[in-house]
C-alpha cells in the first residue's frame, strides 16, 4: 500500500500542469491582489475631507459659522475638513472643477451659510461620503442655529445666560468606538478567504488526475493497475491520500505565501487555519473523485466542468469584487443553505470564522459541514469506483 | 489441472455476441496462441477471465481454483501485457517497473533484483532514467512487456505484443516469450499474425466472432483440413475446359486461375506437383514460376470459414 | 477549405471553453458593471448617501427611539438581532458599516447628565471597513444628541417630549445646497466602457485557449509531418489555419460586444455613433493580442491543459495590470510603470477616451488611434515571436521522431 501511495506521489508531482492550477494560480492571483488591494483599504479608511472655504467678507461676518469651520478644520485627533481658502467663489469653484476639493463652503449676502458640491458619485464611494459628511457638518450648523432661534421665541430667558448657551451647544463625543469581533474588519482579508476557496476548489484536479488512472474504464494504465495483486481498497486509499497530500501541501503553500509573503492577518489563529486547509483539501479530493470517477466523460470536459465549477461557485463565494462579495453576503443571509451548500463560500468562511469570532464554534461548523458533504461525495462516488469489473471497457 | 479453464463462458456486448459458449483450457508450461482476425474476441476473452470484464454466463478457473475480481492470491501469479502500452507517462523506465512490480512483490530487496533482471530481460539498460515520451514505438512495447513479467508470474497474457513493432524489437519480443516459457512460465498470446503464432505456439485456437473453431498443434489444425500442398504455376492463359480437367485429377480439391497464375489446392500426396504440370504440358501451356507450399493455418482459417485472415 | 473546416471543428468540439470563457465571463463582466455604478443619480444632482446602519436599542426610551427615528432619515436601518453572532455578522460582512448600541436606561442618564450638566454617558458605536462611512454616521448621531443635550441643557425643566420635539422640530431645517455640474463626472456610457475593460478578460481567456487548442491540434508532430507531407502548399494550410483562427476571434469578440450592447446599449444614447464605433474598433484590435498569445502557444506545441491555464491566467493577470478590474490611478507607481508595457492599459485608456468623445475632430481621435496603433504593435510584435519560435521548433530533434511511439501506443 505504501509503494502505490509513493508511486501517486511521485506520479502526481511529475504533472506539472497541476501546480498551474492548484499552487501557482492562487499564489498569482493573491500577488494580484496584493497589488489591488494595497490601497484599498487606506481608501476608504477616514481622512478629512477636502473642503474649499471662501474667505470673502460675507464669510468673515458670520463669525459663528466660521468659528465653527475652522474648529472642524482644526489638525487633531477629530479634524473632519481639511480647509483650503479661496478668496472668490470663482477660484473655489476653479479647484472643485479640478477635482482638488469635494465641495465648497460658503456664505450668502444674507448672511446664511451654503455648500457646493459636484453631482452624486453613487454608492458609498469615498468621494460621496466625503459630500455628505460637508452635508452633515452644514446641517449640524444651521440645525443648533434653529434650535436657537425657536427657543428665543419661545423661552427667551432660557438663553439668558451666554455661558450656558455657549456650554450647551459644546459638548464631548456621544460616542465610543469599540470592536464587537475577534480582528477589526478588513474589507480585503475576505477576498484573500474567497481565493483560498477558489484554489481548494482547484485542487479538486489532483484528485481527478489521480483516480481517472485508477479506473479500468477509463485509461487502459487503471485496467494494468486493476490486474495487479494489490486490492482495489488499498490501490484507492493510497491514491487518495496521496491527492489529499498534494492538495495539502498545495494550499498550505498558498497560505504560507498569503499570509507571510502578502501580509494578509489571520487573527494570530494560524494553526486553526492549518487544520482548515487540511479539511478543504480533504473536500477538494472528494470533490475529485467524483468528477474522476464520472464514466463515459472525457478528461477534457471533466477538466471543462472543474473549471466551469469552481469560477460559478467562486462567483458565489464573492471573489471577483465588490458586487459579488455584497452578492453572496446576501445569498448568506436570505438563502442560508444554498450558502451552505457552496463549497467555495464555506472554505471562505471557515477562514472568515476564525478571523471575526472570538469563538472556535462558528469555525467548527463549517468545518463539520465541509466534511460531511466530503462524506457524500466520496459515498456518490464509491457507486461509479466499487465496481472492479465493467461490461465494456 | 489445467492451469487456465474456461467453460461455456458467453459476454454480450448489448446485441453484439462477443464470446458464444466459449471453451478454453491451456496446461502448465504451454505457450498458447489465440489466432484470429481483429474483433474475433480474444482480447475480450482475456479481459473476462482477468475479471475487468463482466460476463453473462460460464466459469472461469485459474490455477484450479474460481477467479473473482478479488483472488489477489490467484492475481499474484499473473502477468499481463496489455495491447495497449499502459505505463506512466510521468515516471522513468525504471520507475515504471518498480511501480507495477510493486503490485505483486512487497519486498524491496527483492522488487531491486527483480526490476534490474525485468531491465535486462528487454535490453532497457541504456534508458533506465528516460520517460516513456522519449521512447520509440518499439522501445516503449519493450518497456510495456517488463512492467508485466517483472514480477516473474507463473502465467502471462501477451495481447497483441507485436502490433506496429518493426521486425527486429519483434523478433527480439518472440524470442524473449520463448525465454520466458522455458524458465517456467506458461504463456497465453494473442496475434492476428499467423506466421508469429506457427512460429513460437505449441498449441494454438483459432477464433472468429466469438468462436472457437478450431484447437491443436499447429500440424494437428492443417492435419484437420484436406489441404495437403498449394500448387501455384504462372501461366499466360488458361481456357476452362483446361482448368476442367485440373480439377478433374485425383488429388486436386480445387483449382482457380486468376489471369496470371493456376493456384491448385491438392491432398496429401508424393506427385502432385508432376500431375499438373503433365495436364498443363499435354495442353502446350507454357509455364512461368512454379511454388509448391505446406498449408498454412491461413489454409485452415479458409477452409473452416470461407475467408481468408488476412482481410 | 479542408484544413479551415477541421479547424472550426476541433474548437467545435471543446464547447466548455466557449461557454465558460465567453460565456459565462461576460455575463459575469455584465453583472459587475450593472452593479458598478448604480448609485448614479440620473439627472446629475447630489444627494445625501444613506449608510446602511443598525441601531441595537435595549433601552427602548423615548430618546432612544426618537434617535432611531432620526436616523432612520439619515441613515438605512437594517435590522440586525441583538445576539452576539448577528452583530459581528453584520459589521464583518459590511452589511452595516456602523452599529450603535443604546445599552438599557441611557436615554435617562443622558438628559439627566444634560439638565445637571455633567458628563453626559457615551453611546458604543462600531465600524465596520471604510471608516469613512463610519465617520459620516458618527457625526450624524453627535449632531441629534448635540440637540437633544443643547435643549435639555437650556431647559432643564422641560419634560421629555418637549425636548425631542423641539429637537426634531430643529432637526428638520437643513443647509442650501447646490450641485456644480463638473465636466468628468461619471457617465451612464461608462457602464458600457467598463464592461468592455473588462472584456479584456473574458476575450484573452476564450481565444487564447480556442486559437491555442486549434494549433497544438495541428501542430502535433505526428499530425504536422502528415500535413507537411500533404500536396498542399505550406502557405495554403497555414492560410486556412489563420482564417480559422481569425474567424474564432471575430466570434469571440462579436459576442463579447453583442452581449455588451444588448445589455448595455441603451446607455449609449449620448455617445456619438462614430465614438460607438471607435470603441468597437478598439476591442476587435485588442482581440489581435490574444490571437498572437494563442499562436505562440500553439507554436510551441502547448497542451490543452496548458492552452487553458495560460489563456485563463494571462486573461486575468493582462487585464489586471491594464486597470480593468480595478482603476490604475489606485494602484503602486510601479504597477502603473509596468502596465505601460501590457497592451491592455493601452486598451482602457482608448475605450475610456473613445466613449468619453462629444464630438469626432482630428485632435480629439488621433490620440486614440494612436492608442490603437501601439495595442496591433503588440499583436504583430507577439505574432513575429510566435512565427520564429515555430522556425526553431521545427528543426529541432524534439520534432523529429518519437511521435511515433505515442500514435502506436
Amino acid at each position: 500500500m505504501f509503494n502505490v501511495f509513493k508511486g501517486a506521489l511521485m506520479v502526481l508531482t511529475r504533472k506539472r500542469e497541476l501546480f498551474i492550477w492548484s499552487l501557482a494560480f492562487p499564489i498569482l492571483l493573491s500577488t494580484m491582489f496584493m497589488l489591488m488591494f494595497a490601497n484599498l483599504d487606506d481608501a476608504t479608511a477616514f481622512d478629512p475631507v477636502a473642503t474649499a472655504v471662501v474667505t470673502d467678507a460675507h464669510y468673515d461676518e458670520a463669525t459663528a459659522f466660521s468659528s465653527v469651520i475652522d474648529e472642524l478644520g482644526e489638525e487633531g485627533d477629530d479634524q473632519l475638513l481639511d480647509i483650503q481658502t479661496f478668496a472668490t467663489v470663482d477660484e473655489a469653484r476653479n479647484a472643485l472643477t479640478a477635482g482638488e476639493v469635494i465641495g465648497i463652503v460658503s456664505v450668502e449676502a444674507d448672511g446664511t451659510p451654503k455648500l457646493a458640491v459636484s453631482p452624486d458619485s453613487g454608492g458609498l464611494g469615498v468621494e460621496q461620503i466625503g459630500r455628505t459628511i460637508l452635508d452633515t457638518v452644514m446641517n449640524t450648523y444651521v440645525r443648533n442655529a434653529d434650535l436657537l432661534a425657536s427657543l428665543a421665541a419661545d423661552n427667551p430667558l432660557a438663553l439668558a445666560d451666554p455661558d450656558l448657551v455657549e456650554e450647551a451647544l459644546t459638548h464631548g463625543n456621544a460616542t465610543v468606538q469599540v470592536s464587537l469581533t475577534h480582528s477589526t474588519p478588513v474589507q480585503s482579508v475576505r477576498y484573500y478567504y474567497a481565493l483560498l476557496g477558489m484554489a481548494a476548489l482547484f485542487c479538486g484536479q489532483v484528485g481527478m488526475l489521480a483516480i481517472c488512472e485508477t479506473q479500468p474504464n477509463l485509461t487502459p494504465l487503471g485496467a494494468r493497475r486493476a490486474i495487479g495483486a494489490t486490492s482495489r481498497g488499498k490501490t484507492l486509499v493510497a491514491t487518495l491520500a496521496a491527492s489529499w497530500a498534494i492538495s495539502f501541501a498545495c494550499l498550505l503553500v498558498a497560505f504560507l505565501f498569503i499570509r507571510f509573503v502578502v501580509g494578509v492577518d489571520f487573527a494570530g489563529r494560524e494553526g486553526m487555519c492549518v487544520v482548515a486547509i487540511a479539511v478543504a483539501a480533504l473536500f477538494a479530493t472528494s470533490l475529485g473523485t467524483l468528477l474522476g470517477s464520472l464514466p463515459k466523460v472525457g478528461f477534457g470536459v471533466k477538466t471543462g466542468l472543474l473549471t466551469g465549477l469552481t469560477c460559478l461557485l467562486s462567483l458565489f463565494a464573492g471573489l471577483y469584487g465588490e458586487p459579488c462579495m455584497d452578492l453572496a453576503d446576501q445569498i448568506a443571509r436570505e438563502a442560508p443553505v444554498l450558502a451552505a451548500v457552496n463549497p467555495a463560500k464555506v472554505v471562505t468562511d471557515a477562514f472568515y470564522s476564525l478571523y471575526y469570532y472570538d469563538s472556535l464554534v462558528p469555525f467548527a461548523e463549517k468545518a463539520g459541514i465541509l466534511l460531511v458533504m466530503t462524506v457524500v461525495l466520496f459515498a456518490v462516488s464509491a457507486l461509479f469506483v466499487r465496481r472492479q469489473r465493467y461490461a465494456s471497457l | 489441472m489445467h492451469i487456465v479453464d474456461v467453460n461455456n463462458l458467453v459476454k454480450r456486448y448489448k446485441e453484439v455476441v462477443a464470446l458464444d459458449h466459449f471453451d478454453l483450457h491451456i496446461e502448465p508450461g504451454e505457450v498458447f496462441g489465440l489466432l484470429g482476425p481483429n474483433g474475433s474476441g480474444k482480447t475480450t476473452a482475456i479481459n473476462c477471465i482477468l475479471q475487468l470484464l463482466t460476463y453473462d454466463k460460464g466459469e472461469i478457473k485459474l490455477f484450479g481454483e474460481k477467479m473473482t475480481p478479488t483472488r489477489y492470491d490467484l492475481k499474484r501469479k499473473i502477468g499481463i501485457v496489455p495491447q495497449n502500452v499502459a505505463v506512466f507517462e510521468e515516471l522513468t523506465v525504471r520507475e515504471n517497473i518498480d511501480y507495477f512490480c510493486a503490485l505483486y512483490v512487497e519486498d524491496k530487496q527483492k522488487r531491486r533484483s527483480l526490476v534490474d533482471e525485468a531491465i535486462e530481460f528487454v535490453g532497457l539498460e541504456d534508458y533506465t532514467k528516460f520517460r516513456p515520451r522519449k521512447l520509440s514505438g518499439g522501445l516503449l512495447r519493450r518497456l510495456n512487456i517488463a512492467c508485466g513479467i517483472a514480477h516473474k508470474p507463473e502465467l502471462i497474457f501477451f495481447d497483441e505484443p507485436t502490433v506496429a513493432v518493426d521486425p527486429q524489437s519483434r523478433n527480439s519480443i518472440l524470442e524473449g516469450i520463448l525465454r520466458l516459457n522455458r524458465e517456467g512460465s506458461t504463456v497465453v498470446y494473442t496475434s492476428h499474425y499467423m506466421e508469429e503464432v506457427e512460429e513460437i505456439c505449441t498449441r494454438i485456437m483459432i477464433m472468429d466472432q466469438g468462436h472457437a473453431l478450431a484447437t491443436g498443434t499447429n500440424d494437428e489444425l492443417k492435419a484437420m483440413i484436406g489441404t495437403g500442398e498449394r500448387i501455384r504455376v504462372e501461366v499466360n492463359a488458361l481456357d476452362d475446359a483446361l482448368l476442367g480437367t485440373v480439377r478433374a485429377l485425383p488429388n486436386v480439391l480445387g483449382a482457380t486461375f486468376d489471369g496470371t497464375a493456376l493456384e491448385a489446392a491438392c491432398t496429401n500426396g508424393t506427385h502432385n506437383v508432376s500431375d499438373v504440370l503433365g495436364v498443363l504440358a499435354t495442353a502446350g501451356v507454357a509455364t512461368g514460376r512454379i511454388y509448391a507450399e505446406p498449408p498454412t493455418l491461413n489454409d485452415v482459417f479458409l477452409e473452416i470459414t470461407g475467408k481468408a485472415l488476412r482481410d | 477549405m479542408q484544413a479551415f473546416k477541421a479547424a472550426l471543428r476541433i474548437v467545435l468540439n471543446h464547447p466548455v471553453y466557449l461557454l465558460v470563457y465567453v460565456g459565462f465571463l461576460s455575463c459575469m463582466g455584465v453583472f459587475i458593471s450593472a452593479s458598478i455604478n448604480s448609485g448614479v443619480a440620473d439627472d446629475g444632482s447630489y444627494t445625501a448617501t444613506k449608510v446602511p446602519i443598525a441601531v441595537v436599542d435595549r433601552d427602548q426610551s423615548e430618546l432612544s427611539e426618537s434617535l432611531t427615528a432620526y436616523l432612520g432619515e439619515t441613515a438605512e436601518l437594517v435590522d440586525v438581532a441583538d445576539d452576539s453572532f448577528a452583530m459581528q455578522d453584520a459589521v464583518a460582512t459590511g452589511e452595516v458599516r456602523y452599529l450603535l448600541v443604546i445599552p438599557q436606561g441611557y436615554g435617562e442618564d443622558y438628559l439627566e447628565a444634560a439638565r445637571t450638566g455633567a458628563v453626559e454617558p457615551t453611546l458604543e458605536s462600531t465600524y465596520s471597513f471604510g471608516t469613512m462611512a463610519g465617520t459620516l454616521v458618527d457625526e450624524q448621531v453627535n449632531q441629534y444628541l448635540g440637540l437633544v443635550r443643547a435643549t435639555a441643557a437650556l431647559e432643564p425643566d422641560a419634560s421629555v417630549p418637549s425636548v425631542l420635539a423641539r429637537a426634531d422640530q430643529a432637526a428638520a431645517e437643513s443647509a442650501d445646497v447646490e450641485t456644480v455640474q463638473t465636466p468628468n463626472g461619471a457617465k451612464p456610457a461608462d457602464r458600457f466602457a467598463f464592461y468592455l475593460q473588462w472584456g479584456s478578460y473574458t476575450m484573452t481567456a476564450a481565444i487564447v485557449v480556442c486559437v491555442g487548442l486549434l494549433m497544438s491540434a495541428f501542430n502535433r508532430t505526428d499530425v504536422h509531418r502528415r500535413n507537411l507531407i500533404a500536396p498542399v502548399s505550406t502557405l495554403r494550410l497555414g492560410m486556412q489555419k489563420a482564417a480559422a483562427c481569425l474567424l474564432v476571434t471575430l466570434a469571440v469578440w462579436a459576442i463579447t460586444c453583442g452581449i455588451g450592447l444588448a445589455a448595455f446599449g441603451s446607455s449609449l444614447g449620448g455617445v456619438p455613433l462614430p465614438a460607438v464605433a471607435l470603441v468597437l474598433a478598439t476591442a476587435l484590435v485588442f482581440s489581435l493580442v490574444p490571437l498572437s498569445i494563442g499562436f505562440f502557444l500553439g507554436q510551441i506545441g502547448a497542451s490543452e491543459m496548458v492552452a487553458n491555464a495560460v489563456g485563463n491566467i494571462a486573461g486575468m493577470v493582462i487585464s489586471f495590470l491594464g486597470g480593468a478590474w480595478i482603476s490604475l490611478d489606485l494602484l503602486a507607481p510601479e504597477v502603473q510603470t509596468l502596465s505601460r508595457f501590457i497592451p491592455t492599459s493601452w486598451y482602457t485608456e482608448a475605450i475610456g477616451q473613445a466613449i468619453h468623445l462629444t464630438e469626432i475632430t482630428p485632435e480629439t481621435v488621433l490620440p486614440i488611434l494612436g492608442n490603437i496603433g501601439i495595442i496591433a504593435l503588440f499583436a504583430i510584435a507577439l505574432f513575429a515571436v510566435g512565427l520564429a519560435v515555430g522556425r526553431l521548433n521545427l528543426r529541432s530533434a524534439e520534432a523529429g521522431g518519437n511521435a511515433g511511439a505515442k500514435a502506436a501506443a
